[in-house]
């Protein structure tokens, strides 16, 4: 009975939302069909042509200089930039939930010991691979204003290396470094931001010269901003890791 | 075409959430919803025969055909959003099935007490 | 002042406790003062003004908007976050293991409260969420746990339904700033079918945090079982910022035939907060259930959408914020000296300790609206307001007031009563200092405002016309001048 109910809500919700889409009209504005979308009716346009402040000339791979933004990637452009709040907005929500991970089930000085035994091949050459995910995943971040990508998927490839070490060695632990590195880069994100609020008069703006479009030192400060991601993320996510393998700590 | 299956991946995980009885089938209903969400939200931004919206070699002019941006940028919060609180969801569940011994909302919300 | 430094400040000393486990305590207390002091002195002097984040005008970048109604309710959100914060400082315990998880939210409900962009909001709900999602889980035992959780899932429902709505807006209108949107939206610009199922998706969303129904199952769980301070923020500071939340973005975008049935829901909210709060035995839970009446009465006054019933709103949620402060320390008092809160224990309370019993009174009796207090007025609103709607709705209004009237009341009398057992021999108590000094400025707050006349009352009438008309003025602007 309860499962014919919430089958019946879920479909009546479906159909809820259906009526909405397709709805582009010619005497108002609804969600368009799909692929056809006007972007000059949207602010995208203007994130595109990197001419919010006005400025309306083309922008041309590896020839532009001092453009708005200065990266190659627009959707960096918009995260990092014309919308880094919200990438401030959701660095800390990733902070407090590791933090709150941490209250919940961390501070234990054991370790879960794991239930598959594995065999010394895996393990050595689980020595090599993580350190290559660190490096691709630096490489990630690193990039974030020239390829897809960004800080977030590579903090996530550099935890990734962290979980590969952590499943075959039953010894492995965090260091008590990482929680340093966590708090300090959040600092700097927000020290960056007052940076920018003291110098140019508004919270996160883009102070420093953004050089070429497409070379890999242009795009002011985005590439610092998300290398400070990266490797928070990274950390973050080791941390839970850690956190979810700890036994014996303070659960109320 | 997509944005009808999106749909349909939100409403199968709004049909998980409502008659799923274990704590981890309830956090995988929600991801599934999530997943639902996010991809709807790019599908909003996508425009027919556009580029990728990367200036490179291959197109390295502002004034080509690209993509909408914003919809990623919002899904790249949203998926980050959504990974936190799985793992604090998790985390939970852990901390409760440590000292009530089920994993069973109907057990968990009709009382009893502690077993450790 | 830059706003900004409202949410920075905060931020940036949660991250510095996080490795610094040492002086979080102390980092808890500065950042406070500093922002309940910046909420007032900082916030009071500037002129109605968007502040644009990273130099972008809007709707190209993110603003944050200082009205009215902003300038009202920053302070109070600020001051009562510094008391909570300061009452149980000598009690430590739990508030220094968790005064990253304050800070952080002391900067999300800043933030709330002050940006104008909807994807901005979203990610201020989700971080206030997660917030509270922890403060939820801080009591003793698994119970709260198994609240929080509850808690979690509904809300995590509840922001994705909302960020569907969001979405859904974006593709039709391709903005994300809120006053751009409340002016395409008024001058008829999206298609109906697009306004209608976008506003539905955002009142579920932000009915969850609101406590409306039928979105507040986690309501009694969660405000019974966490601990002292976190339930005192999550009971005071959090609804003021949640139901400004859901006035700001729905007088902006919502669609007229979606206000009617948020003032049917608020309505029902009301009637059902009221009746179950009645056969509470335990103080606590009825406290719950008169806060999920409340913010019902408030999201109904803003679903009739008028001038006036916002103002009524305002009122009612600053009322909420400092009666409900001042009710749930005195609830904490009593489970400190008694360990149980129920009528037993209570019988005789107040005449032992003569100071608990008063401010007791003043805000149950404000929460209620009588007279002389500053529930009255809001009240008057409320009640004006709904002869607006249908017939029925003044109705329903007046008896869920005359239940709310008679329990309170009922618990005024225990509290009084003489007809006291063993206890009533013992000494007379004193509550701790700092109960003494909040009690003292809430309910000198309370009875002021109660007696002023009505001169004062325009600074409530100048906040909510700014939330009706000023966001739209500012929208307009924009549109012109693109």
């Amino acid at each position: 009975m309860k499962r014919i109910i919430s089958a019946l809500i879920a479909l009546l919700f479906f159909f809820m939302i259906v009526t909405a889409l397709n709805s582009d009209s010619s005497d108002s504005m609804g969600i368009p069909r799909y692929g056809e979308v006007k972007l000059s009716e949207r602010v995208s346009a203007k994130y595109i042509e990197k001419s919010v402040n006005g400025n309306e000339d083309e922008i041309n791979f590896g020839v532009t200089v001092d453009a708005e933004t200065g990266s190659a990637n627009m959707v960096t452009s918009i995260v990092v930039n014309y919308r880094s709040f919200d990438t401030l907005g959701e660095v800390t929500v990733l902070f407090i939930s590791a933090t709150g991970v941490g209250l919940l089930l961390g501070g234990g000085r054991k370790r879960i010991g794991s239930v598959i035994s594995v065999s010394p091949v895996v393990k050595t050459a689980s020595r090599v691979i993580a350190p290559l995910l660190m490096v691709l995943g630096i490489y990630v971040f690193a990039h974030g204003h020239l390829t897809p990508g960004g800080g977030f998927p590579g903090g996530a490839i550099i935890a990734a290396g962290f979980l590969l070490l952590v499943v075959v060695d039953d010894e492995k632990r965090a260091s008590k470094g990482l929680k340093i590195l966590e708090g300090t880069m959040g600092l700097l994100y927000v020290f960056i931001g007052i940076a920018g609020l003291l110098i140019s008069g508004s919270f996160l703006s883009n102070f420093l010269p953004t050089g070429v479009v497409g070379e890999l030192f242009s795009a002011g400060i985005i590439p610092v901003v998300y290398s400070i991601i990266g490797l928070k993320v990274g950390a973050e996510l080791s941390g839970i890791v850690d956190d979810f393998i700890s036994e014996g700590g303070d659960e109320v | 075409m997509i944005q009808y299956f999106s749909m349909m991946l939100v409403a199968v995980g709004l049909y998980g959430l409502l008659s799923q009885k274990n704590l981890v089938k309830l956090i995988i209903s929600l991801n599934i919803a999530e997943i639902g969400v996010n991809l709807f939200i790019v599908s909003i931004g996508y425009v027919e025969g556009g580029a990728a919206p990367i200036l490179s070699s291959v197109s390295d002019n502002s004034s080509l055909l690209f993509v909408d941006p914003l919809p990623q940028a919002l899904v790249l919060t949203s998926i980050v959003i959504g990974v936190g609180v799985t793992a604090l969801a998790l985390s939970l569940i852990v901390s409760v099935s440590k000292s009530r011994n089920t994993i069973d909302i109907t057990e968990l919300s009709s009382g009893g007490g502690d077993s450790e | 002042m830059n706003p900004v430094w409202l949410i920075a400040i905060p931020l940036a000393l949660a991250f510095v406790s996080a490795f610094w486990r040492s002086v979080s305590g102390w980092v808890l207390i500065i950042a406070a003062f500093f922002n309940a002091f910046a909420g007032v002195f900082g916030v009071m002097s500037l002129t109605v003004t968007s502040f644009s984040i990273g130099g972008w005008k809007a709707p190209y970048g993110i603003s944050l908007l200082v009205n009215d109604a902003t300038k009202l309710l920053l302070p109070v959100a600020n001051i009562l976050f510094l008391f909570a914060v300061l009452s149980y400082l000598r009690k430590g315990g739990e508030t220094a293991r968790y005064s990253v998880v304050f800070l952080v939210a002391l900067a999300s409900l800043n933030g709330i409260l002050l940006t104008n962009d909807l994807f901005n909001l979203f990610v201020f709900l989700e971080i206030a969420g997660i917030t509270a999602y922890l403060l939820a889980s801080t009591g003793e035992g698994s119970g709260s746990k198994v609240a929080s959780f509850k808690y979690l899932i509904i809300g995590s429902v509840g922001s994705l339904l909302y960020l569907l709505g969001v979405a859904i807006l974006y593709g039709a209108a391709g903005t994300l700033n809120i006053s751009e949107l409340a002016a395409r939206v008024s001058s008829g610009q999206i298609s109906g079918d697009v306004t209608l199922v976008s506003s539905l998706l955002i009142v579920a969303g932000l009915g969850v945090e609101s406590k409306l129904l039928p979105f507040n199952g986690w309501v009694p769980d969660v405000l019974t079982k966490s601990s002292r301070v976190a339930t005192l923020v999550l009971a005071s500071v959090y609804p003021l910022a949640m139901v400004y939340a859901f006035s700001k973005v729905l007088l902006a975008v919502g669609d007229d035939r979606v206000m009617s049935l948020v003032i049917l829901l608020g309505t029902a909210t009301v009637l059902v907060g009221e009746v179950l709060a009645f056969s509470q035995k335990s103080l606590r839970r009825t406290l719950a259930y008169s806060s999920i009446a409340q913010s019902g009465l408030a999201i109904f006054l803003v679903g009739v959408g008028s001038v006036e019933s916002v103002t009524g709103s305002i009122m009612l949620l600053i009322n909420n914020a400092l009666s409900k402060f001042m009710l749930f320390s005195i609830d904490d008092q009593v489970i400190d000296e008694a360990g149980r809160d129920d009528r037993d224990t209570l019988y005789g309370y107040g005449r032992k300790s003569p100071i608990v019993g008063v401010t007791f009174v003043i805000s149950a009796l404000s929460i209620a609206g009588m007279p002389l207090f500053f529930g009255f007025r809001g009240k008057l609103n409320a009640i004006s307001a709904s002869f607006d709607t249908s017939l029925a709705v003044p109705v329903v209004i007046l008896v869920a007031a005359a239940i709310e009237v008679t329990y309170y009341f009922r618990w005024i009398f225990t509290f009084f009563n003489p007809v006291g057992t063993a206890q009533a021999t013992e000494k007379r108590m004193l509550p701790s200092v700092e109960f003494l000094a909040f009690g003292l400025v809430l309910s000198t707050v309370i009875v002021f405002l109660g007696v002023s006349s009505g001169e004062a009352f325009t600074m409530f009438e100048r906040a909510a016309d700014s939330l009706v008309n000023g966001v739209l003025a500012i929208g307009k602007a924009i549109l012109g001048g693109m």
